[in-house]
């Protein structure tokens, strides 16, 4: 896999959170590439930082958040520090994203062929017959009769609007996608609808993604590789065989172990005693201390950077044991 | 054979549209569970699994006996919930309790932890002395792990975490020591650690406390680990039910077919799956003949005409016309 | 219960803007005017002083002048504050309480109960309230009473409106249904879910209806149909007018008691409008 050149390059991204009148640390020095034609995860459960993480590679934190420091290298520049106009242009066309409640971001009040097209016109230089055009192409992509582009959005179900919000993501052939939890608040089914064209765009066009989701599950099924985060700082990266299989890190093998299956012995689940720091709270060593049955005094003056387990797979963990076998 | 605790028997919930003054009639009503029957055995857990529109909360709520468009029978020992006069459907409160999806909005956010958990009791023990009421209440929170009790009497519940909150629900739910729990998507809105520790906080309790447990979920996976049985529904039909693990490991009817081999786990590697097109017809739509039939990747001719009649084939209910070698009961199977 | 009084109170007086904070301070200074009147008036309101001392303008003597008959304007606007501030209390409290009960009524039983009385509330909305203030009190004669009385009879209406919608949103919510499947009765509900959530907003609008009836009875009594036997200011104001004070340039006996009616009025709106935006991101859900 490394072979393949990578198209964003993030480096140390520190951002934080004004709370009232105080800034807390969100996210701490997290490096990672994303390489061409992959789907990279970033999962964790809720108050881990992931999405906060997508909108700061985007420069698109909110008002109340900052970025510290760090750089992302997108096409030999940094996006941390382009002027809005440069990013406008980035937005969209290079680097798009899906948000979960984007499905009901469409314009009741326009069918949504024609919404689609505004943006190819606009930001694509497209004229309007090219436009309809690319729109239809779209739709066959999208697995929807294209004659239904000229329906207004109550007409579709939730499945169907996510799928449209994809299809305008993608209409203007960007080299990044991210999709921050898509899939959720739709039925299993859909899910795997949505999940399938996911696939289906990344294999047929070689669309690199970053796939945000807090179900585990979902980002082993459909990801290459992933970033396991916990308390704004990555805890465990590598391909998704190694880091769901052969996990290194206490947090991420003790997350795995409460993850049911379908198959196999039906033990008891075992679930993680105490809770994540809250944002105001950060401790001078390993977050995951206070929950970590081998965690000891190294642990606590320092966090622990990303070592390297196995080739490509890294742990945040100086206990880490190398390649050691999954524990089902 | 155990025995049978809940009889629901040939239940419909049809929803109205309200249209103008007059109403009209049944060409606009909402199919939101229409003839359905199944049982529940005294100490187990029933996993109801649906998707969106199946109906499955519907149902939790006729049990409960909330909904007034409700008819059929349902049977709670040996009282029928749906004709019961207003001293029973009283007394029927105390033995069924609900614990909701969202924790924190099944609070009241102005009122204390205590008087939370502690309003089954003003509703329906009003003679309690505060110190039995305040005992009672600590015990309960005791129970579902929230110790030492005494600390959360006086917090809110935007001081709590979501894990708590849900406790403190369950805690709610156990003070008047109902015999049937009703559990609506209790962990859902939680995370995946979360998930186990409430999980297993209610089967630790159903053990300990013998109440007999309805869970409604749409997460497959889980139900292999609390469920003793299982019971699919599909646009307000029931469409399998068994015994969990059989079940999940060989299962009858197309859908839960298709509903297996959907759901992502964590050492699956994606194929692209057989996944069903289309999407659930609206419930004031619903198709003819079997409902599933416009999506079933095995539908037959008599499908798209007839409703398949519930089949008994070992220890399972399917009702499906591919199913052979049925027992054409309607339905009454034991569970052993 | 401390717990309530810390999650009510406190907040909300951190969270008042300026506006809010100066609303209330002219409002606590008219409150202790209009109770210590008698105490710092310095003269009777209804001492009629001597033909020398009719419209005296504003000297060490009367700091405000006097009017037509010899009257302390000081002393009149003192005393009108009772009766204002009086008015618009009694009317907001007859308001409140009707509009509360069928915007409660309405929201919560819906249906055809909802219907009729949503009917009834147009019905208050929709006709010009001054024109039939008017025609009221001129048919029931002019007594302070009567006033009181039609004003609360007919404001009330947008007070129903906001709470029959807020009990509706109430209704539907999470804690709601849970307390029904406990078994609750409407009573328990109403009195333990609903109007501790619906009051707030109560509190917010009464503040409202008490700056709308104080105008309302200042145009009824401008226009001479106010009670006779007690001053306010807008009494004062018609006693100008009738007395046709302008012309003679007794420019101390018309402005005071405007000065009065806009500032009190100003200072209810503001804290209203202060209090509702406290009190509204509240009642969003929290996080």
């Amino acid at each position: 896999m490394n072979a393949q050149p990578s198209i964003l390059a993030v480096n140390d991204l520190t951002a934080e959170f004004r709370l009232g009148e105080i800034y807390y640390p969100a996210l701490h020095d997290l490096s990672f590439e994303i390489r061409q034609g992959e789907i990279f995860g970033l999962a964790g459960e809720s108050g881990c930082g992931k999405s906060t993480t997508a909108t700061a590679v985007m420069n698109m934190l909110p008002e109340n958040g900052r970025i510290k420091a760090g750089q992302a290298m997108f096409e030999g520049r940094n996006l941390l520090t382009l002027p809005e106009k440069e990013l406008r242009r980035i937005w969209w066309g290079k680097i798009a994203m899906i948000f979960q409640g984007s499905l009901n971001s469409l314009n009741p009040v326009r069918r949504v062929g024609s919404q689609i097209a505004e943006v190819l016109v606009l930001k694509g230089g497209m004229n309007k017959p090219q436009a309809r055009e690319k729109v239809n192409e779209l739709f066959t992509l999208i697995g929807i009769r294209p004659d239904r582009s000229r329906d207004y959005p109550h007409e579709f179900s939730g499945g169907m609007r996510q799928r449209v919000m994809i299809a305008m993501a993608v209409c203007l052939d960007p080299g990044l996608v991210i999709a921050d939890e898509c899939t959720t608040a739709l039925d299993v089914m859909i899910q795997a609808q949505i999940v399938n064209l996911l696939k289906r765009l990344n294999q047929t066009l070689g669309l690199s993604m970053i796939f945000i989701n807090h179900d585990l599950a979902l980002v082993a099924e459909i990801c290459h590789r992933v970033a396991i985060m916990y308390a704004g700082r990555f805890v465990e990266m590598g391909s998704v065989g190694d880091v769901f299989a052969r996990p290194a890190h206490p947090y991420v093998r003790q997350l795995v172990q409460a993850l049911p299956l379908m198959e196999g012995p039906v033990n008891r689940l075992k679930s993680i005693p105490g809770s994540p720091p809250r944002l105001q709270e950060t401790p001078r060593g390993c977050p995951f201390l206070p929950r970590c049955i081998d965690g000891d005094d190294a642990c606590a003056n320092q966090v622990p950077p990303m070592l390297p387990v196995h080739p490509g797979h890294y742990a945040a963990c100086f206990k880490n044991k190398d390649a050691h076998e999954g524990n089902r | 054979m155990k025995a049978s605790l809940v009889d629901v028997r040939n239940m419909s919930v049809w929803f109205q549209a309200r249209t103008g003054i007059v109403r009209r009639g049944k060409n606009n009503a909402v199919r939101a569970v229409d003839g359905i029957d199944f049982e529940m055995f005294s100490g187990e857990t029933l996993a109801l699994v649906g998707e969106s529109g199946s109906g499955k909360t519907t149902v939790g709520r006729a049990v409960m006996g909330l909904l007034r468009e409700a008819v059929g029978e349902i049977w709670f020992k040996d009282l029928n919930v749906l004709a019961a006069d207003r001293e029973n459907r009283l007394r029927l409160r105390t033995k069924m309790q609900m614990i909701f999806q969202d924790p924190f909005d099944a609070m009241n956010p102005r009122e204390t932890i205590f008087k939370i958990v502690s309003e089954p009791l003003a509703i329906h023990c009003r003679n309690l002395s505060p110190a039995s009421q305040r005992e009672r209440v600590c015990r309960a929170l005791a129970d579902v792990g929230m110790t030492p009790p005494e600390d959360f009497l006086g917090r809110f519940p935007h001081e709590l975490s979501g894990g708590q909150r849900q406790r403190v629900l369950i805690a709610g739910a156990l003070v008047l020591e109902p015999d049937l729990v009703i559990a609506d998507e209790p962990v859902s809105m939680l995370d995946a650690s979360l998930k186990v520790e409430i999980l297993n906080l209610l089967v630790k309790l159903q053990k300990k406390r013998n109440f007999t447990q309805l869970m409604i979920t749409h997460d497959l996976a889980l139900t292999r680990y609390v469920a003793d049985r299982i019971a699919i529904m599909y646009l307000g039909k029931l469409l399998e039910i068994g015994p969990t693990r059989d079940v999940l490991a060989r299962p009858y009817h197309p859908y839960t077919q298709s509903l297996i081999k959907v759901v992502p786990t964590v050492d699956k590697a994606w194929e692209e799956k057989a996944v069903l097109s289309g999407e659930i017809p609206h419930p004031s739509n619903v198709p003819s003949g079997c409902r599933f039939h416009p999506r079933c990747p095995r539908v037959i001719e008599i499908c798209r005409n007839r409703i398949p009649e519930p089949m008994i084939v070992d220890q399972r209910m399917v009702q499906c016309h591919l199913v052979k070698n049925a027992d054409n009961k309607r339905k009454g199977f034991t569970n052993e | 219960m401390t717990g309530v009084f810390r999650l009510k109170v406190f907040p909300i007086l951190k969270q008042i803007n300026k506006k809010g904070m100066a609303g209330m301070i002219i409002l606590a200074v008219l409150v202790i005017l209009a109770v210590l009147a008698p105490v710092i008036a310095p003269g009777d309101p209804r001492e009629m002083a001597g033909v020398d001392e009719i419209m005296l303008p504003p000297g060490w003597d009367h700091w405000l002048g006097t009017d037509e008959v010899g009257r302390d304007i000081l002393t009149l606007v003192l005393y009108g504050t009772r009766i204002s501030l009086l008015v618009g209390f009694s009317c907001a409290a007859i308001s409140i309480f009707i509009g509360s009960v069928i915007g409660l009524a309405a929201g919560y039983f819906g249906g055809r109960v909802d219907d009729l009385l949503m009917r009834l509330t147009d019905l208050f909305v929709v006709i010009p309230r001054l024109p039939l203030v008017l025609i009221t009190v001129a048919v029931l004669g002019p007594s302070l009473v009567n006033t009181i009385f039609v004003i609360g009879m007919l404001i009330w209406a947008g007070t129903a409106r906001i709470i029959r919608v807020q009990t509706m949103s109430i209704k539907k919510r999470l804690f709601v249904e849970r307390a029904r499947s406990l078994g609750a009765g409407h009573l328990h509900i109403i009195r333990r879910h609903i109007l501790p959530n619906v009051m707030p907003l109560v509190f917010a609008n009464t503040v409202l209806v008490i700056a709308t009836s104080i105008y309302l009875e200042s145009t009824v009594s401008f226009l001479g149909l106010g009670d006779p036997t007690h001053i306010s200011w807008g009494m004062i104001l018609h006693y100008a007018f009738v007395s046709v004070a302008l012309t003679y340039g007794a420019y101390w006996y018309v402005i005071p008691p405007g000065v009065m009616i806009v500032l009190t009025v100003l200072s209810f709106t503001m804290c209203g409008y202060a209090l509702d935006e406290v009190l509204n991101p509240r009642l969003r859900r929290r996080k």
